[in-house]
């Protein structure tokens, strides 16, 4: 072969590997972050040193001490759903596993946070001294395979034969399990051509076997993190126990309860209906387009018109009103269980806040009073066992009934304001619980009228004139007949349909004689006026009339689906403006201040770690900190990249973050779905939960959490549900609140998630939400309440949706008037990953209205330079400016902290990685152009040759 | 006439016009196809176009050194397949990504992100071929030896 000919083949040869390796070069850098948690390279300082070190001695003690927790979160969160004749807990061991979770269980749903693998369930119950039957278990693990998106993955129960059942007839174990996540909702049509949240024909199949073999006890464990439709329970389980997704551990949790080394407390954080259909918000759950557009992100809608009456809210207030023969609460609209009048009964299985225990217990309500002064209910409660052997947790919710006026503002008939939960109780023990409630809690927005404190700002929470009934009860249900028993209502019934009268002595009623608008005009925590922000949230104010809202006034209401809305209805042509636009709508302020107002790249001496205790309002000090950054530093920030790069001129050292909320991308640890920690119904869970997450992080060289979860369960379809609180807003506010000051004080940052109204997958890239303001505030918002105003939490992460039409991200009302304005949130405001929505979340548009980082963007701060350096725009700068310093000081605030003085000297270094992809290509790029050289020269002197 | 043209060539022509005429069908069809399956739902910026022009350059490159063996033509078509492989492996890594991740954070639906996977994977395989052929055909002398 000639010399020219083996050049041009190197040549070519490298030709093709180069532009290989650089188009893969140019991926890893583009996902910087990605690459890095995936290698394990993080930023976090030490573990055992500092302000935020550690609560424990070693790794190992911090690791032993968290599967205690895991399994805590499961004796405290599973709810024990049915026990007939003490069913459980078993005592004898020989038992038979039917369903393919049996084998495959879902230790999570499709999200972020460590991978879905843990202790199984057959080992655990194995370390806990069960006999399974391994004939079946061989036959699960032959046939079936995981579950995944609209595919239950359930065997074909045809596998069972009756005579694989000998020696293991004490009890069958039967786990229904249901899995979804993030990108995916549940199906209301799945593979099998069936609601996804259904009994499945292979299912009650399986069911119909087991049923039919003659086992001691047949028990169901419910592997879900979403509700399901439950009414097969009662024909065929003799228990059932819900342990949504358990995580690394929970197994373990399981195993324990089964044999009764534990006892379940906890309630359900959603109410159980008979068939979802009849949930108020599912009508218009799901994908809409306006009917006038059609680019993707740029087109889809959905609209709140069950108003605030979600989850067990529209349930138990059109029961309220039914039992009082009000408002055509019994008309069709709305029924799915039965032909003819809806009925509470027929609709619901399990109410909110419905579980059983082991142990029985009777309460007494001892005292409650209502301070109108300090905002504060206060109720004491005892709570006795009165069970022979059982010991347990219990929880004690409390609920209020509100005033309803006529025609007037909207209210749930029930409403859970607070609970607290006893340590474990023997036989014959009890205790006293102080139950403490901020009225807050159950105020009523009304954006109508004018604010007390600013009469020229329109909206203000108000009290109504009227009784105020707080009750304990053993549910929803269950308080709102003790509340309604104790204003003199008959005709009561439980979610049976048993009549009963109810318990006036668990009730306490209050009666405010005048509307109150003063105690909550302004923000009790930053006094700031509290007035209407959302009025471009509801479709009605851009096309008068276009949702019917439901009212309980008329039941009639029930919510038919919004559909063809059009975007040139609009007359004011706002809808369209922020649909249509694949652009900046930002436009710079006639008032902007000159760039020539803002210092940078000064000596000031201010290192970052120096500002640890200053006060967030202390402006000089800030402002001559801030000076000190270079443009470039300044315009780095706002690029995060699952990581923020070291910042020289003020020592600030690189962190790491990483996806969430149960548990860490990185650290391996899987904690029990976030829901069923709420199931707890336990301050001191939640605060264990953020204390070991921030045990993970700081392990792990995390410094931000995107997590916890606070949307709401609109719908039990939405994939995501297992990693949010509740249907409830209150429970999320208090669970958000517990768990987000725990993960705050042990230097966590949580970036709770996702802010706001990202309450379903379908479609949540730019999809516009409409709602009242009434409801945002009452429901969505008070969700994430908790967390970023009481809690003191110090981030939250964005969502992909609209609040109205206007990207969440890029919201002001949102972004600062409500989250920093009216609540006081001091913290950073991250994107989801804006890098995927840069077509509708525009860099600009979101700095000026509150957000600090762009999650995995880097390309963001290229921007940011243009920003400041070409379009010299002092708005943004400003506006940046006031970002960086929400950043340092919630940094200050994380433990990256740990181990850092005045005398750290910071760099940035390039990771190992970064080096070896440079130097690769670096050398074939070299290698390439050798080898054409050599194939030019050996071409040259071939044609010499020839020409001789 | 035809027979001229295509008769009696050495190995490197014809590896040179298979190689390069069979990619551009190919990524004719894998640009159909994946507008078909992904049909531009995707969350990434899908640059399967510049595929498509990066294979089609590369391909003619080759066919016209195949006719026209030009001092540089042969290294510069290797060089834009190059381009149209790597740029198609990038691709291919979202919806790898989203098989491998619990979201299908990119394609937004599982069942897509594995169709689209095996799509890209396999045109990844073709491609890769058909410029294999090119490279090899760079090692060949333009002229058959004498005999």
């Amino acid at each position: 072969m000639a010399k020219s000919n083996i050049f041009k083949g190197v040549a070519a040869a490298l030709g093709l590997v180069l532009p290989v390796a650089a188009y893969m070069s140019v991926l890893a850098f583009d996902r910087e972050g990605d690459v890095n948690l995936f290698l394990r390279i993080t930023a976090g300082g030490p573990a055992d040193v500092g302000k935020y070190k550690s609560a424990y001695e070693s790794k190992e003690a911090y690791k032993a001490a968290e599967i205690d927790y895991e399994i805590r979160t499961m004796e405290e969160g599973s709810v024990l759903l049915r026990n007939e004749n003490d069913a459980l807990p078993l005592k004898k061991t020989n038992v038979t596993l039917f369903g393919n979770a049996a084998v495959r269980p879902n230790y999570h749903g499709g999200s972020g946070g460590p991978s879905n693998t843990g202790v199984s369930l057959i080992e655990a119950l194995q370390e806990e001294g069960f006999s399974l039957n391994q004939k079946v278990l061989d036959k699960i693990q032959a046939n079936g395979h995981q579950a995944g998106n609209k595919d239950i993955a359930e065997v074909d129960p045809s596998i069972y034969d009756a005579a694989d059942m000998a020696g293991y007839k004490d009890a069958a174990i039967v786990v229904i399990s249901r899995y979804g996540g993030e990108e995916n909702d549940l199906d209301l049509v799945d593979n099998d051509g069936v609601p996804e949240l259904s009994l499945h024909e292979k299912e009650r199949q399986m069911l119909q076997f087991v049923k039919a073999q003659g086992f001691e006890k047949v028990i169901v464990l419910l592997n879900t993190g979403y509700v399901m439709e439950t009414s097969w329970i009662e024909e065929y389980a003799d228990a059932a126990l819900w342990i949504a997704f358990p995580g690394s551990y929970g197994f373990k949790g399981v195993a324990k309860m089964l044999n009764g080394s534990l006892s379940p407390s906890g309630r359900l954080p959603d109410i159980y209906p008979t068939n979802i259909a009849s949930n108020a918000a599912m009508p218009n759950w799901g994908g809409f387009k306006f009917a006038d557009l059609v680019d993707l992100y740029h087109s889809e809608y959905v609209v709140y018109a069950e108003g605030i009456y979600s989850g067990y809210k529209y349930y138990e207030t059109r029961y309220a009103d039914l039992v009082q023969g009000l408002h055509n609460a019994d008309t069709e609209k709305g029924a799915t269980a039965t032909v003819g009048a809806w009925d509470y009964a027929a609709e619901v299985v399990y109410p909110f806040g419905y579980g059983l225990n082991y142990a029985t217990f009777t309460k007494t309500l001892d005292s409650l009073t209502w301070d109108r002064s300090t905002h504060k209910v206060e109720a004491k409660v005892t709570v006795k066992n009165t069970h022979a052997t059982a010991s347990s947790r219990h929880s004690v919710p409390l609920y209020v009934n509100t005033p309803y006026i006529e025609n007037g503002l909207e209210k749930s008939a029930v409403t859970l304001i607070a609970y607290e939960k006893t340590g474990i109780l023997a036989p014959g023990e009890s205790e006293t619980l102080t139950i403490t409630a901020d009225d807050y809690l159950f105020a009523s927005y009304d954006a109508e009228v004018n604010n007390a404190a600013d009469p020229t700002k329109k909206g203000n929470y108000v009290f109504d004139e009227g009784d105020y009934v707080f009750t304990i009860g053993e549910s929803s249900h269950d308080a709102l007949n003790n509340a309604l028993a104790k204003r003199g209502i008959s005709g009561l019934y439980d979610p049976e349909g048993n009549a009963t009268p109810g318990n006036p002595a668990l009730a306490h009623l209050e009666h405010l004689a005048s509307r109150d608008l003063e105690s909550h005009a302004k923000n009790e925590i930053t006094g700031q006026v509290v007035s209407n922000h959302f009025e471009e949230v509801d479709i009605n104010h851009f096309i008068p009339g276009a949702v019917d809202y439901m009212t309980r006034a008329d039941w009639n209401s029930y919510p038919d689906a919004v559909i063809g809305l059009k975007a040139g209805d609009d007359a004011s042509g706002v809808i369209s403006k922020y649909m249509t636009a694949f652009e900046s709508f930002y436009e710079k302020p006639a008032d902007a201040p000159d760039v020539s107002s803002f210092k940078f790249g000064q000596d000031n001496g201010k290192k970052f770690i120096a500002m640890a205790n200053v006060a967030y309002d202390d402006d000089e000090a800030w402002n001559s900190f801030l000076d000190q950054l270079t443009l470039q530093e300044l315009a780095q920030i706002p690029g995060e990249k699952m990581a923020n790069m070291a910042i020289e001129s003020v020592s600030y050292p690189k962190n790491t973050s990483c996806d969430g909320p149960d548990g860490l991308q990185t650290a391996g640890v899987l904690h029990p779905s976030q829901t069923l920690a709420a199931a707890s119904f336990s301050h001191e869970l939640l605060k264990l939960r953020g204390q070991f997450l921030a045990e993970d992080a700081v392990y792990a060289g995390i410094s931000m959490v995107y997590g916890g979860g606070c949307n709401m369960h609109r719908t039990p379809y939405s994939g995501r549900n297992f990693e949010y609180y509740s249907e409830d807003s209150n429970l999320s506010y208090l669970a958000g609140r517990d768990q987000g000051k725990a993960m705050s004080e042990k230097g966590l940052l949580g970036a709770f998630k996702h802010f706001l109204g990202n309450d379903q997958e379908t479609n949540r890239h730019g999809v516009a939400t409409f709602m009242t303001e009434q409801m945002l505030r009452e429901g969505p918002a008070r969700a994430f309440e908790g967390a970023l105003s009481d809690g003191g939490a110090m981030a939250n992460m964005g969502s992909f949706n609209r609040i109205g039409v206007v990207p969440t991200s890029s919201c002001r009302p949102l972004m600062t008037d409500l989250l920093r304005t009216e609540w006081g949130f001091k913290g950073i405001s991250i994107t989801d990953s804006s890098k995927d929505a840069k077509n509708y979340i525009f860099t600009a548009d979101a700095i000026v209205a509150g957000t600090t980082l762009f999650n995995n963007d880097e390309a963001r701060s290229e921007e940011v330079r243009a920003l400041l350096a070409r379009s010299r725009d002092g708005y943004v700068w400003q506006n940046l400016r006031l970002q960086a310093k929400n950043f340092f000081y919630s940094y200050l605030r994380s433990n990256i902290i740990n181990g850092l003085s005045e005398d750290t000297v910071v760099h940035n270094t390039m990771e190992w990685w970064k080096v070896t992809i440079i130097a690769i290509d670096a050398s074939l790029g070299a290698l390439l152009l050798g080898a054409i050289a050599a194939y030019s020269v050996a071409l040259i002197k071939g044609r010499k040759k020839e020409a001789k | 006439m035809l027979g001229k043209l295509f008769l009696h060539k050495p190995l490197r022509f014809y590896l040179e016009l298979c190689g390069g005429l069979l990619a551009i069908i190919a990524a004719i069809i894998f640009f159909a196809l994946d507008r078909q399956i992904l049909g531009g739902d995707i969350r990434f910026n899908d640059s399967s176009h510049l595929t498509l022009i990066f294979i089609i350059i590369g391909g003619v490159l080759a066919i016209v050194d195949a006719f026209l063996p030009l001092p540089f033509v042969g290294i510069a078509s290797a060089i834009v397949l190059g381009c149209g492989v790597g740029s198609h492996l990038r691709l291919a890594c979202f919806p790898l990504a989203d098989v491998a991740n619990p979201a299908p954070f990119f394609t937004g639906d599982k069942i897509k992100a594995g169709n689209a996977t095996t799509l890209f994977f396999t045109f990844l395989v073709i491609f890769l071929v058909f410029a294999l052929l090119i490279v090899i055909a760079n090692f060949l002398p333009a002229k058959k030896k004498e005999q």
